[in-house]
């Protein structure tokens, strides 16, 4: 089933949510919704590809290691085999100058692409902000915005910088929620 | 000449302190030109074969390992981004405990907006400006972004029209 996955869905990741959801929930049940949307969530806090980690968790809640190693190999094996033999052919055509041009289109419109994906990572975490009140909604659009700024003008090391994001935003949460609200 | 163990080091510490498809763009991005090991070109070139190939877009890397490093760069990159998801595994059985734990909430939280803050400013203000800034440039830009948001083509038809406008006006 990943295998069908990773030939299909060609335009990345939006179609292979789309195509998993239909395949193991829709046509297949071996998922209910529910379990579908926990299991979602919990592939977002996973480090690395998300849906390697969605591959890897339902292959092995459903036939154990046998099925999370192969769920793992039908997603990637494919995707793998067939971008090599397109970076290989675009290294035969790299010198044509439409091909530059053509290529220099694509990556503007992948730009565009980055823009969207990193507000989808941004909105619900601001939603979440937002419920914790003033102060902790805007330190999330000023960590957001302070990331942009110091990775672009002053190159901070990324390591560096989301790590004292992550630890910021837990004291601030932490602070916000044990300090804000008087205990009982 | 690119040393094969620093080489996939440093592409698994970007994919273990990242999240989503070019989360591990950044940090790559800052090790691997900084040695002289990629340019921002075989940057460029990578994220847009990655976004065109099938499967998931973090496997952009692919493109990046191969143009850097040939085959065994694709192969090295290739783990580097599969590694990292097994944590799921002892995540999956601790999440249900920490999922309600302030701190974790937050210092996911501060990861998520510090990647989502990074990524499109690296990707439009260095990959992007390896070309040079121009007024169509700017243009096709703001014309994909207000395609994505309509969300009436598919990301795949706004990379072919970005091909066909790249033709047309960067071809000189």
């Amino acid at each position: 089933m990943w295998t069908a996955i990773s030939f299909k869905s060609f335009g990345g990741g939006q179609a292979v949510q789309l195509l998993a959801y239909n395949a193991l929930v829709d046509s297949r049940r071996w998922l209910t919704p529910e379990s579908w949307s926990e299991t979602y969530g919990l592939v977002q806090i996973v480090p690395g590809i998300n849906f390697v980690a969605l591959a890897l968790i339902t292959g092995l809640r459903l036939c154990g290691w046998a099925g999370a190693a192969s769920s793992v190999a039908g997603l990637v094996g494919p995707s793998f085999l067939i971008t090599v033999a397109m970076t290989a052919a675009y290294s035969q055509i790299a010198g044509i100058r439409l091909v530059q041009a053509g290529l220099r289109g694509m990556v503007t419109a992948a730009a565009a692409m980055s823009i969207i994906s990193a507000w989808r990572l941004f909105s619900p975490a601001f939603r979440a902000s937002a419920s914790d009140g003033g102060l902790i909604a805007g330190a999330t659009v000023a960590i957001t915005l302070g990331s942009s700024a110091l990775v672009v003008l002053a190159n901070v090391p990324i390591l560096a910088l989301v790590l004292v994001a992550g630890s910021l935003m837990a004291g601030l949460l932490w602070a916000k929620r044990s300090l804000g609200r008087p205990r009982a | 000449m690119i040393e094969p163990l620093p080489y996939f080091l440093i592409a698994l510490k970007a994919s273990l302190f990242s999240t989503g498809a070019l989360g591990n763009l950044p940090s790559l991005r800052q090790d691997l030109v900084t040695r002289h090991w990629a340019t921002d070109q075989q940057f460029a070139s990578s994220i847009a074969i990655g976004q065109l190939a099938p499967g998931p877009t973090g496997l952009w890397v692919v493109a990046l390992g191969y143009l850097t490093a040939g085959f065994i760069g694709a192969v090295l990159m290739t783990l580097a981004v599969v590694l990292p998801p097994v944590l799921v595994i002892p995540l999956g059985h601790l999440h249900s405990r920490i999922r309600h734990a302030v701190l974790v909430q937050g210092f996911i939280r501060g990861l998520t907006i510090g990647i989502a803050g990074a990524v499109p400013a690296v990707v439009v203000f260095r990959v992007l400006a390896a070309y040079g800034y121009s007024r169509p440039s700017f243009l096709l830009l703001a014309a994909s972004l207000g395609l994505l948001t309509t969300g009436r083509v598919p990301p795949v038809g706004v990379l072919t029209l970005g091909a066909v406008a790249g033709i047309v006006l960067f071809r000189t």
